[in-house]
């Protein structure tokens, strides 16, 4: 698991691979910049993605709630991309706190690498559950915004985010540390 | 129990269990998977997993709220303040929660006081924009009124915006209202002229409520208080997602004004809509008839037909006052203008607004106005607040006609009308709030001083406003009243405005009030400043011919004014016409004491261009720089450097400027310069650099990826320009700079700098393909008919390249580049005899360029001297786009490679050598 960018690509859609990339790009760049006190957001990604490929014919205006889902993948890689990085750091010695998100607000890295790692398996189980939980989760996706994005209700994604997110506890309670190993 | 079909299973139970109620789901669990160990461990960990009220899963890394529930989002938020405020202030007890906000009663600990702390509610953080909460925060902590609550401290705790203002001891309007019904009339009208002066106080410094209320009103006895000012503003604007996110409506439905609930633009008579709801509301409906048609103009639907400002309510409110309603009252606004008349008839007119000074004193004199103002001077666009796009038109006028006010005033350093007006479309395509927009124009020229206003229409007339404004205190130093005019006299009110402000300005320095009656200049006729305009945009799009006849036309249809006729002399420069370039600046310089000092700069540096002294141009761009200081004219002389090839010197001016520096964030040719100047010193990896971060900036750019493949190709680095040709295969191709641009650049560069003449001619046939492609489905694409003539002519295939070129250059003649390609192609074909009758019939040449297209055909005929003679001499006048041409010349002048007099003027290229 060297490429950090191998594993996740399933579902992408061909002709979105170079927006992946640019989504990835933008938000390892919006991420890098604006650590401090800011958060990523799907909508800003998906705006700057969309300026960077104005006109180009991939990108149908109606598409945008796909767009999102896209972005929140690409916004995935980009925190376990940094997770992982941190992770090394800290096992090379360095102690300090490794966490994500807004001061007061934040999340422990070595939970995002697990769930990271749990999801790939619950979606072998369940893809759509898979993708409730990486765009509300790693995307900031709302409820309505996920709807949208996988064309079901906002019912069945609260029903579905229920489920994962049971399963997802249950999952990192059981097998806790250990099975981010490989990971590393 | 771990195969995929077991957790399919489980989670297919799970499913059911939750539409069990929670109390029967053990045993729900016990029944259904009696039998089976595993599943039932599985299924009671899920449900403990369900359990979890705050688990991993509920603190997404994106989202400062987490998906947790208030209350603990409460808790976690009082620890972020005690632990990030915690030095300041001693955090009570929670007041309350709003929709925006989470309230807090503090101790102030430096000066032991109550204080009132309100920090932004975490999940709206997402929804805030970077900094237009600190911005606008500034903005309204400029506000110091009595019958405000200002704000004494803001900032932002661990990520959140909070702001602490005075407590105010007292209640509500609404607690009032609620509790002992209508007011007496007395206190109404008390109350009600208390919150139209604090509201003119604001308006005045373009400030606007959005969400006033009796809830936002303070009573203390009957002082009232105006709450929350300036504080609904940042959370309001953004892209339109913020405004339909859930729970961000903003603004108190029952108190908003139909242009805000329909979500058009707001501005100061959105305020004055709600004070006519609030004061019809504390009398009960019943208004006394002296305030009743105030009330009635104030809630007219259509904003324009509401009152011009706040001062027009109280002088209606004073009119029916008992006397007790006096100039007083207005403590804390300043009224000099009474003295300043008597003073200086010129300035009769001038109500001088000065913000925070102490309160008025019957004998206010110019003695007391603020020190200096801070130079430079800048003016931004004036906002078109008529609703009809006609009118956009206006408050350009206006501004560049203060601009160039200030200019024959000699008031001093002016930031030029073109660099405003630039930088004001740019901030524009943004789309931030147009308050702050003046803010930020204000930052990005760096000016010290920044004149604004606004055009609105009201009742027919069209009507002017402007204020002047300190720009790093935000403090506003003046603001004329209104000027009203029939929408046919626009012209005469600009240039009372003009002449307004300048008499203001007047006040506070005086040696510029001796030259105001100097003022020559009246504001253009209006359809002649619309074809200026038009021109100005023909010109941005390098449509010269098209530019300079609008520019003519405007001149023609006013010739009082100057400056068409100097850019008609610029576009006709642009197009080679040299006759009437040269008679147009004869005709300049007889009235040159008509132009500002400024515009006459660049009618002398044009003179030097055309006498071929490319180094005085430069010289006199510099000091025309130095007289309208923006980052701008760096970047310009800069660009004269890399065209006098003194990229050192180029690299030099551009690195005194900070690019993240206002002024040149924004600015994208900066990179253009500093790869071209990289490149001139050979410095290729910089240039890569550069252009990466010049795509990365402004992806719209995309001669950013030209320069990329550029220094790239001329580094050797082919995997790496392989792959940009990858990505630039996803964007669009109807560009200039297109993909086969940069294959074409590539190719040149690879054979300048690296001799590798098979690379080269992999990379230009693969453009010559491409291109070929794109002209197959639109034949007739400029840009891409330029690029395929280039290949050919690069691969040396000189009857196809001339075929090319001749017909573009048929097709438009006024493009110099066009000319200069067909004319080095024959003569390559047929020796330069063959092209010398063309190339007289365009006159002495004196234009850097014409010589080096010379120099370029007795290149093609092999003759070194000449030829590298009217090398030398073109480069003495600057070569527009020289840092192309060594590249684009290796055919011709590339055969001289090893002379020092070539590597003098284009530096060092490898021979190029033949292909294979």
């Amino acid at each position: 698991m060297n490429d950090p960018r191998r594993d996740d690509r399933h579902d992408l859609d061909r002709a979105f691979q170079g927006l992946y990339d640019e989504m990835y790009r933008i938000a390892s760049h919006q991420f890098g910049r604006e650590r401090a006190g800011h958060t990523l957001q799907p909508t800003a990604v998906v705006n700057e993605a969309y300026l960077k490929l104005a006109g180009q014919s991939d990108l149908p205006e109606g598409r945008r709630s796909e767009l999102l889902g896209i972005a929140a993948h690409a916004m995935r890689q980009v925190l376990i991309d940094h997770a992982r990085r941190h992770r090394a750091e800290k096992r090379g010695g360095n102690r300090r706190r490794t966490t994500l998100g807004d001061p007061g607000f934040e999340v422990n890295l070595d939970d995002v690498i697990a769930i990271d790692a749990a999801l790939d398996r619950l979606d072998r189980i369940d893809c759509r559950l898979r993708q409730v939980v990486e765009y509300r989760f790693f995307g900031g996706l709302t409820v309505e915004e996920t709807a949208e994005a996988l064309g079901v209700t906002p019912r069945t994604v609260h029903r579905d985010w229920a489920k994962a997110r049971a399963w997802l506890h249950a999952e990192l309670d059981t097998t806790g540390d250990g099975a981010t190993e490989d990971l590393a | 129990m771990t195969g995929t079909e077991d957790q399919r299973r489980l989670l297919e139970l799970f499913d059911r269990l939750l539409d069990i109620p929670p109390e029967d789901r053990n045993a729900w669990i016990g029944k259904h998977a009696a039998d089976d160990a595993d599943l039932r461990a599985r299924l009671e960990a899920m449900l403990k997993g369900h359990g979890i009220e705050s688990g991993p899963l509920d603190h997404s890394p994106v989202s400062a709220a987490g998906l947790g529930d208030s209350t603990q989002d409460g808790e976690r938020l009082r620890a972020l303040l005690d632990e990030t405020l915690g030095e300041r202030y001693e955090i009570e007890s929670e007041l309350g929660r709003g929709g925006m906000a989470i309230v807090y009663r503090a101790r102030e600990r430096k000066h032991d006081r109550i204080v009132v702390l309100k920090v932004l509610r975490p999940e709206l953080r997402p929804f805030l924009g970077d900094d237009r909460f600190e911005r606008e925060v500034r903005i309204a902590s400029q506000m110091s009124h009595p019958n405000i609550v200002g704000l004494i401290d803001s900032g932002t705790a661990g990520g959140l915006p909070f702001f602490v203002m005075p407590y105010v001891e007292g209640e509500t309007l609404r607690t009032r209202l609620e509790r002992d019904g209508p007011l007496p009339v007395a206190t109404a009208r008390t109350v009600m002229q208390d919150i139209a002066a604090g509201l003119d106080h604001a308006h005045r410094l373009g400030i606007v409520h959005r969400d006033l209320k009796p809830e936002n009103i303070l009573l203390t006895g009957d002082h009232a208080y105006i709450l929350d000012f300036g504080i609904a503003r940042p959370f309001e604007d953004g892209d339109q997602d913020t405004l339909t996110r859930p729970g961000l409506a903003l603004g108190t439905p029952r108190y908003m004004a139909p242009e805000q609930r329909e979500g058009r633009s707001v501005d100061f008579r959105t305020d004055l809509y709600a004070w006519g709801l609030i004061a019809r509301e504390i009398t009960a409906d019943e208004p006394p008839p002296a305030w009743a048609d105030v009330v009635q103009v104030c809630l007219q639907p259509n904003p324009a037909d509401r009152p011009a400002d706040a001062g027009v309510i109280i002088r209606a409110l004073e009119r029916d006052g008992p006397g007790a309603w006096s100039l007083g009252r207005l403590a804390g606004r300043a009224w000099p203008w009474t003295a300043a008349a008597v003073a200086l008839a010129l300035l009769a007119w001038g109500a001088v607004s000065r913000a925070g000074s102490p309160p008025a004193s019957s004998e206010p004199s110019v003695a007391a106005a603020p020190p200096s103002l801070a130079t430079p001077f800048a003016v931004a666009p004036f906002r078109n607040e008529t609703g009809d796009p006609d009118y956009d038109m206006l408050g350009r006028l206006a501004a560049d006609w203060i601009v160039q006010g200030l200019q024959e005033a000699d008031a001093g350093p002016v930031v030029p009308w073109s660099a405003s007006r630039a930088a004001a479309e740019e901030l524009a395509t943004w789309g931030g709030p147009p308050d702050s927009a003046s803010a930020d124009l204000a930052e990005t020229l760096s000016a010290g001083t920044l004149i604004d206003g606004a055009v609105y229409a009201i009742g027919g007339r069209l009507s002017f406003r402007a204020r002047v404004t300190d720009a790093r205190t935000r403090r506003v130093v003046s603001a004329p009243p209104p000027i009203s005019v029939a929408p046919d006299s626009a012209e005469h009110a600009i240039r009372e405005l003009r002449d307004r402000i300048l008499g203001s300005l007047a006040i506070e320095r005086d040696p510029l009030l001796a030259r105001i009656p100097g003022l020559s200049g009246n504001p253009p006729i209006l359809e002649a400043y619309r074809a200026y305009e038009r021109g100005l945009e023909l010109f941005e799009a390098q449509e010269y011919g098209e530019a300079q006849r609008e520019y003519e036309r405007a001149f023609a249809l006013d010739t009082s004014f100057l400056v068409p006729k100097l850019s008609a002399a610029i576009a006709m420069y642009n197009q080679g016409l040299w006759e009437e370039v040269d008679s147009t600046l004869a005709y300049l310089e007889v009235r040159r004491d008509r132009l500002t000092e400024y515009h006459d700069f660049r009618r002398r540096s044009m003179v030097a261009q055309r006498q071929g002294d490319g180094q005085r141009a430069y010289r006199l761009e510099l000091r025309r720089a130095e007289l309208g200081p923006t980052p701008l004219g760096s970047y310009n002389a800069a660009n004269l450097a890399n065209d006098l090839n003194r990229p050192g010197e180029a690299l030099r001016l551009l690195s005194n400027l900070d690019p993240n520096a206002p002024g040149i964030r924004g600015w994208a040719q900066y990179w253009t310069q500093l790869a071209h100047a990289h490149h001139g010193l050979r410095q290729f990896d910089q240039e890569v650099e550069a252009a990466r971060e010049m795509w990365a900036r402004f992806p719209e750019r995309r001669v950013a990826t030209v320069l990329a493949a550029r220094g790239l190709a001329a580094a050797g680095r082919h995997a790496e320009l392989d792959s940009l040709f990858a990505a630039l295969q996803l964007l669009p191709a109807d560009t200039y700079w297109s993909l086969g641009a940069a294959l074409v650049v590539a190719g040149e560069e690879t054979r300048a700098h690296l001799g590798d003449a098979a690379a080269a001619a992999a990379y230009l046939d693969r453009a010559v393909t491409w291109l070929q492609a794109r002209l197959d489905e639109k034949p007739d694409d400029r840009s891409h008919r330029y690029w395929l003539a280039s290949a050919r002519y690069d691969l040396e295939d000189f009857a196809e390249a001339e075929r090319l070129f001749r017909a573009l250059s048929t097709d438009y003649p006024d493009r110099t580049d066009f000319r200069t390609g067909a004319l080095v192609a024959s003569a390559q074909l047929a020796g330069p005899e063959a092209v010398r009758a063309r190339l007289e019939a365009d006159g002495e040449p004196v234009h850097g360029h014409e010589l080096a297209r010379r120099a370029r055909v007795e290149a093609a005929g092999d003759n070194a001297d000449r030829a590298l003679s009217l090398l030398t001499e073109g480069l003495r006048h600057g070569i527009s786009g020289l840092p192309w041409l060594h590249a684009t010349s290796l055919p011709d002048l590339g055969r001289f490679a090893a002379d020092p007099r070539y590597v003098a003027a284009l530096g060092s290229v490898r021979l190029p050598t033949a292909y294979p």
